[in-house]
Order: structure tokens, then sequence, then C-alpha cells
């Protein structure tokens, strides 16, 4: 068989949220592809169903209270649905895995963080006690941890720290996949460079790939690649970081870039997006973001608009381009 | 996204409502209703059974007991102390209770130190033991028992209103009005009050039950009050000498007090999740 | 270190604060000569007894005189045997003692199983199972369920004795019944803590590096939901004297309880008081015990103190 240069690709994904009032369509018709060494970026205001997409990703949706009702998650040819237990035991960590938006949560707080990174090389890699704390130290001394913080309860650590730790327990699982679910959103705006930059060499270093989900453009633009905007459960926009920022096409994408331009808040000038996204509780069988849309007219109200190509690699879900 | 929490189903919990307005009447209208002195012996007509199992007289709905007394009419006495006490009890106990909470929780400093302690020393307490205590000193009685369980419930009061308290003090709203020159009684009543009126309401419906059990322990032990007044605690420990002949003596006040414990905790915790879900 | 210390301190103050407690509230209507003397008494024999016993003192001179003795042991005489309190005591202890450990060592037991049980099986018939019945268990009055025991297993059916101690099998019910009275709240904190914790993100974060589900579970979300049960201490061990005074009462077990139910009807005054102070200095010194232990589980309550 052979590979394709894909490691990663998501086909009309379909899912739902069963609640009293109905279900919620969180995810209707996703659809992309992560290349090898890639860092794609997924970038949507919250409920737009980003972080139920990683979820989906790493099959733990379901855990969630999610329905998958349609679709596949292709990881290097294999769909992730339909993985056994025992599958998805070496999938999870070892093939995908995810640095959660907020590190003070994401160890428990009774260990140690060397208990907890200990426990982590023991799963993943057949070594002796005495091979898996050399691990852990080179680990440490790449992300440079010092070595006294490996001693340390979470609750003693900062949170810039911590984050850095998850990074280590994830480069210790060498999964050939990282999800990244906001990992800057919780941390300060110095900070959040640093952990930029440390997450970069962590993808150059292994050769991983790199899902990058956040809501906050700027970040987004200093690590991705290519760039997915979602909306409504919905993919609109895919292309590649500079294209995107450049000549963006669909109109949620022009207005996010708009309320995110520093250059206008000097000038006085904000620009905000009126109005909500939709209710979710009903199927959308029109332009999800029509309500809001400034060039809405006619096909917009009456028929979901499918992606269109407009240049290499950018595609655009807009009846009107 | 945090995982919702949907489909808590929080439904009226209409039979412990049934129960407790039934608890209710009962210990206030208790001597109008009772079909017989719950006191007066009667040996010719000892250890009847209930009136709907075989040998059982109509006269004697729930039977009646070694001396002759109608068990029913002394459930119904028995009901008027249990609620007696267990309410007094509530209102002496959580009311201090919360009291010592605001200070300790608003104050702070030697004030949260001292109660804190106090309270250390009275969880270290059981209600039992003071009850034996003042079994002896005041002789055993409703005050007793009143005092006894107070006193095991108010640093639960203490504790819980102190932590609310605390998060109260520190919110916006209350550093606004201190800004702008409010007292310390004006803020108590103005912003703490109301806010932990709500979660009072709830300790208090989850307590009653709780102090019904121990009274009817205590009744139990001979710590509660003195024959020949009944309360459900002594009825069954009278009963448990011939439980195989007359089960009924002991069995329905058991009835009683679990119906009545149970009934109250639903409640409680209706209110809560309906608190809860409100906030939500 | 310092939190051990801190704690011992801490332990030391709630002594002393139960020990003016249990002096006051014997104290507080203070006629123990009248039970004593014989029913028809001169003014001058009443002062007589009350000089005796130190009764007509300042009260504060008379709980150091008392507290004093305390401390080296002595806990004065009966009134009704003339022996010292504390060797009556300490003759039964030993049974008070084992009932107790017994009793809460089965309830640890329950609630870890069925805490554990009915939170992995959430909202499901397991526990639906759990749930209602500790509900239940909270709600009835122990001494009853105790009562049924011995009707059943020791008047009809003749399984276990239901009287007295000394062999193993002499504790079963009076210790199971316990065990389960006290379990029965904190199988549901441990239930809700333990639910609490299995969404945390820690435990996600666990399961998404690929660490088995049993590991999880055992070493992340049970060994934290058990630390916030063990917070809880001071209710249980509360429980667990009330209940073994209840429990040596119907199974007429040799100990303490027994001992207090005996000193009461016959009003001995200095018995009672010795076996209150006991007893709470014991619920005292198992707190602090749980507080230590729960620091060597949870970092951040040793970093709190």
């Amino acid at each position: 068989m052979q590979m394709s240069d894909a490691i990663l690709e998501v086909k009309n994904l379909k899912a739902k949220f069963p609640t009293p009032k109905g279900d919620l369509h969180v995810l209707n018709d996703v659809s992309f592809d992560v290349k090898r060494q890639e860092c794609f970026g997924i970038i949507g205001e919250s409920g737009c169903g980003k972080t139920m997409t990683a979820m989906a990703i790493l099959h733990y949706a379901e855990r969630l209270g999610l329905q998958i009702t349609d679709g596949e998650i292709l990881f290097e040819g294999e769909d992730v649905l339909r993985f056994s237990r025992k599958r998805l035991r070496e999938y999870s960590g070892k093939e995908a895995a995810i640095i959660l938006q907020n590190p003070m949560e994401a160890l428990d707080p009774l260990y140690t963080v060397k208990n907890q990174m200990y426990e982590t090389i023991r799963k993943h890699r057949k070594v002796t006690g005495k091979e898996a704390l050399a691990i852990m130290s080179e680990v440490a001394e790449e992300l440079s941890i010092a070595p006294e913080k490996l001693n340390c309860y979470p609750h003693e650590l900062s949170g810039g720290m911590l984050q850095r730790i998850v990074g280590a327990m994830i480069v210790i699982c060498r999964p050939k996949l990282i999800i990244a679910d906001e990992p800057t959103t919780a941390l300060d705006v110095t900070t959040q460079l640093q952990y930029l930059k440390l997450l970069k060499k962590i993808q150059n270093e292994h050769h991983t790939s790199i899902i990058f989900v956040s809501h906050d453009i700027k970040v987004i633009s200093m690590v991705c690649d290519r760039i997915a905007v979602m909306y409504a459960g919905e993919i609109v926009e895919i292309a590649p970081c500079r294209e995107l920022l450049q000549h963006p096409g669909h109109p949620y994408t022009k207005a996010l870039l708009k309320s995110a331009n520093l250059d206008r808040v000097v000038r006085n000038e904000y620009e905000t997006i009126e109005g909500a996204p939709p209710n979710l509780l009903e199927e959308i069988h029109r332009c999800p973001f029509e309500d809001r849309c400034k060039y809405a007219a006619g096909k917009c109200y009456e028929k979901k608009p499918q992606a269109v190509s407009c240049g290499a690699e950018h595609q655009v879900k807009c009846h009107y381009l | 996204m945090k995982r919702r929490k949907f489909g808590r189903h929080n439904k009226i919990p209409y039979f412990s409502i049934a129960v407790i307005i039934l608890f209710l009447i009962i210990g206030v209208f208790g001597q109008y209703i009772a079909p017989y002195d719950a006191t007066k012996a009667d040996l010719s007509s000892k250890l009847l059974p209930p009136a709907f199992i075989k040998g059982g007289s109509s006269a004697y709905l729930f039977g009646t007991d070694e001396m002759g007394r109608d068990v029913l009419s002394r459930m119904i006495a028995g009901g008027r102390v249990s609620l007696f006490v267990s309410l007094s009890a509530i209102i002496v106990g959580g009311g201090v209770g919360t009291i010592l909470g605001i200070v300790a929780g608003y104050f702070g400093r030697t004030a949260e130190g001292i109660i804190s302690r106090l309270t250390d020393a009275s969880l270290a307490f059981p209600s039992i033991l003071l009850a034996l205590l003042l079994s002896l000193s005041i002789g055993p009685g409703e005050k007793a028992t009143i005092i006894s369980i107070a006193f095991s419930m108010w640093a639960k009061y203490t504790r819980t209103v102190k932590s609310d308290v605390i998060l109260l003090k520190n919110t916006n709203y209350v550093t606004q009005a201190k800004i702008m020159g409010a007292g310390k009684l004006w803020i108590i009543r103005k912003h703490i009050l109301p806010n932990i009126r709500k979660m009072l309401v709830v300790m208090v419906s989850l307590e009653i039950g709780m102090a019904i059990i121990t009274e009817a322990s205590l009744g139990f032990l001979g710590l509660s009050v003195v024959p020949p007044t009944p309360s459900w605690g002594t009825m069954i420990a009278d009963g448990k000498n011939y439980f195989l002949t007359g089960w009924w003596v002991s069995v329905f006040p058991t009835i009683a007090t679990v119906l009545t414990a149970l009934s109250f905790q639903k409640f409680g915790e209706w209110i809560r999740d309906r608190r809860k879900d409100a906030n939500e | 270190m310092k939190f051990f210390i801190k704690k011992t301190g801490q332990a030391l103050i709630t002594v002393f604060l139960v020990s003016i407690i249990v002096f006051l509230a014997i104290h507080s209507t203070g006629d123990p000569v009248g039970s004593l003397l014989p029913s028809q008494y001169t003014e001058e024999q009443k002062q007589q007894l009350t000089e005796q016993l130190g009764l007509d003192r300042p009260l504060a001179v008379q709980y150091l005189q008392f507290a004093g003795k305390a401390l080296q042991g002595n806990l004065g005489e009966s009134y009704i045997s003339k022996r010292p309190v504390s060797d009556m005591i300490f003759e039964k202890l030993p049974y008070t003692f084992e009932l107790a450990i017994v009793s809460i060592a089965v309830a640890f037991i329950i609630t870890i199983i069925f805490g554990s049980i009915a939170a992995l099986s959430r909202g499901k018939l397991p526990d639906l199972i759990i749930s209602n019945l500790s509900t239940l268990f909270k709600a009835t009055p122990i001494f009853f369920l105790a009562i049924l025991m011995v009707q059943l297993f020791g008047v009809k059916w003749r399984i276990f004795p239901v009287s007295g101690a000394g062999t193993p099998l002499h504790l079963v019910l009076p210790a199971g019944l316990l065990g389960i009275s006290i379990s029965a709240d904190m199988v549901m904190i441990l239930r809700g803590k333990m639910i609490e914790a299995l969404e945390s993100d820690y435990v996600k974060f666990d399961r998404l590096k690929g660490i088995p589900e049993y590991q999880v579970v055992l070493k992340h979300a049970l060994r934290n939901s058990f630390s916030s049960v063990l917070a809880l201490s001071s209710f249980i061990f509360a429980h667990l004297i009330a209940g073994s005074v209840v429990m040596e009462n119907v199974f007429a077990w040799p100990g303490i309880g027994t001992l207090s139910y005996n000193s009461v009807i016959s009003r001995d005054f200095p018995v009672v008081q010795g076996i209150v102070l006991l007893l709470s200095i014991f619920t005292i010194v198992l707190s602090l015990l749980v507080d230590i232990f729960s620091a060597i589980l949870d970092p951040r309550i040793r970093k709190k103190a």
C-alpha cells in the first residue's frame, strides 16, 4: 500500500450531542486532511465544534457524550472510529496525543511530576527503571525543564512550566500527531510565545504533525502552515496561512481578521461581528453565516454552499465569491 | 468545551412533600386527631395485633403495646415530640452556628482561630456523649435532647457558612460596597445574609431528617423524653423485648422515622438541585 | 514535620476545650450530691459531703483540680463501686476498640468498593441500586436494624451469637451493621468525588496518553476521591462513637458503651465524666491520625497548613 502524504484525513464527519431539548448538531460535514510534518490550524469561536473535532480524532468524543452519525477519520489510512479497544490503547498517546487547554488541571495533583512522567515512559517504551530515568532527564533537558522541578507537585509549579511538562510527556510518547487544544490560552502573554517556539521545536525535531486549535488568529498564524476556519460545526474556509491572511475568501474569515486587526484598534475603528451563531438544535439547510453576513442574498437563505476552490489549496464555502 | 450536564431529571418529590405535610399536621394538631390517650394503659387489651391482620381489632388500627396502649395514638404523640425536638434543635444549633460562621468568616483572624478550635472540639464530641452528661446534670427530657442535638449541629453550620462568607467577602460587589463606605453590619445584612439564606434552607431540610434519627437514637437509649411520654425511639426500644410476638410495636414507629427522615432528605436534595440548575 | 507539630498542637487545644465542655456539662446544674445522700438527710450531712467532694469551691478551682488529676490518669472514684474510674474504663476499653476498629475497617472497605462501582456505572443500574440503598440506610435508625438482626439471626435462626463478646463470630453482627451504617454517608461522598475526578482533565490526559484504564481508576481517580472522603473524618468518628454506644446496648457488648449506659442509670457521675472525656479524646486522636494520613496522601494539604 502506498502511503499518502496525509497522516490524517477527516471525511464528511457529522456528529450530534443529545440534550433534553433535542439533538445539538455540533459537527456538520467536517472534512480536512493533515499532511505529514505539517502544522494545521483550526480557528473558530467557542462552541463552533473545534474541541469536539479534536476529541473525535482521538476517539474520545463518545466518552463525552457525542454521537458520531456519519463520516470517517482515517489515520494513516485506518479508520479511527472503528478501532478495537486494543488498537485504541496503542493509538492513544503513541500515535496521536493531545495537549489540553489548562495545564493546571492536566496533571494529577497527588503525584510528583517525576512519578507521572515515569508512568508515561513505562507505558510507552519497553525500558528498565534506570533507562526510564535517563530518558526523563534527557527530555527535561531538551525542553529546558530544570531537574529539580521534576520532584515538585503540580500545584507548586507555574502554568508555563506545567505546560512545558505536558509537552515533555508528549515528547516521551513520540506521537506522529499532536493535537494542541488552545495550549496557550491559559498562559501569560509572555509565556505564550516561548511555548509556541517550544511546540515548533518539538515538531521539527521529532517530525510530528500538529493540529493547533485556537480562537486566536494571531497565535494560530504564528505557528500554522495551513488554517481551517470553523463556524457552526462546519469548516467554511481552508487555506495556507499566508493566503488566508492576505486573501480571505469567506465573509466570516474577513470579519474575523478585521476584528483582530491591531492597527484599526489604534485608530479607534473597532470591527465586531454582530449577532450570534445559529441555533444548532435544528439542522441547518442554508448558509450558517447568513444572518450575520453583510453580503447575504437570495441563494444564501435557500441552500448550503458547497466548497469552492479559489487558488492553490484554498477552498471556501460561500455562494458569492 | 465543558461537558454539558443534561438530563438531571429533577422531579418534584410529591410523595415526600405529602409525608412532610402529614408530619407537620400530626405534630401540631396531633392531640385532636389521636383516637386514644397515648399514656393510658389497659392491661385487658395488651399486645393486640394491628387491625389489618388476623386477630386484630378495628378499634386499634396499629394494634396495642405490652401495656395495652394504642400504638397509633402513641405514634402521633411521638411524632409531636420528634417535630418539636428536631425543629428546636435546628433553630438553636443552626442559629448559633450561622452567627458564629458569619463572625468567623467576616471578621477572620482571632475570631476565626477561636471559633475553628471550638468547631473542632464540638465535632470531636458526639451528641450522644453530651446527652449522657446532660441526662445526669439536668436530667433526661426534651431540654437535654434539644441541647445535645443542637450541639452536634452548630459546627457544621459554622463551617459551611464561614467558607461561604469568605467567598462572598471577596466578591467584587462587597468590595465595591466597602469602597463606597458601607458599614460592616450593613454589608452583612444586605449582601451576606441574602446569599447564604438559600444554602441554609437546603442545610436545614437535609438536617431535620438527621435530627429526627438522632432523637430516636437518644430515645432508644432512654436519654430523651421520660416515660410514659412516648417518642418513636422509646417505642422501638419498648418493642424490642417482644419483637417476635408483637412486631408492630416497634415496626410502625420505625417506618414513621424512616419515612419522615427520607422525605426531608429527598426534599432537601430537590431544593439543592433546583438551586444548582438555576445557577447553571 | 511542621504540619505534624501544628496538627498535634491543634489537637491538644481541642482536648483542652473538650475537657471544659465535659466539666461544665456535668456541673451546669451541679447537684450530684442530692443523688448520693440517703433519702432523708440533714443539712449538715449535705454540707459535709459537698465539702468532701470539693464542690463548695469556685468552678475554676474545681476545674483545675479535675484537670490536674485527669492528667495524672486519676479520673476519680466511682460513687457506686468505689473503684478508680480509670480501672473500670481500661478494663472495658479493649472491647470497644475491637468493635470500633473492625467497624471502621468494614466501613472503609464498603465505601471503596461500592463508591467506586457507583461512580463508574453512573446512571446505570448498579449506581441506582447503590445510591438508593445508601439513602435508605442513612434514614433507617441503626438500632432498629440491630434489633431485627438479633431477632432473626440470634433468636429465630441461631446463626450468630447476639450477646457478649469474645469470638470473631460475636463481632459479625454489631461490627457489620455499624460499618454499613457509617459507610452510608461515605459511599455517596466517594461516588460524587470520584465522578468529579473521572471528568477531570488529568484523567482525560492520562487516558489520552494511553495509560490503561485500571491504572487510571485505581491510581488517579480513586486516590484523589478517597482523600476528599478522609477530610470528613471527624463526622465519621462522631458517628462511630454514637453508633457503638447503641450497638453495645443492643448486643450486650461488654464495652464502654454499656458501662456508660449503666452508669447513667445509677447516676454515677465520675464514671460518666471519665468515659465521655476518654471517648472524646479517642475521637480527637483518631481524627489527628486521619489528618496525618490525608497529608501523606495529598501534598496540597501539607502545604496549606
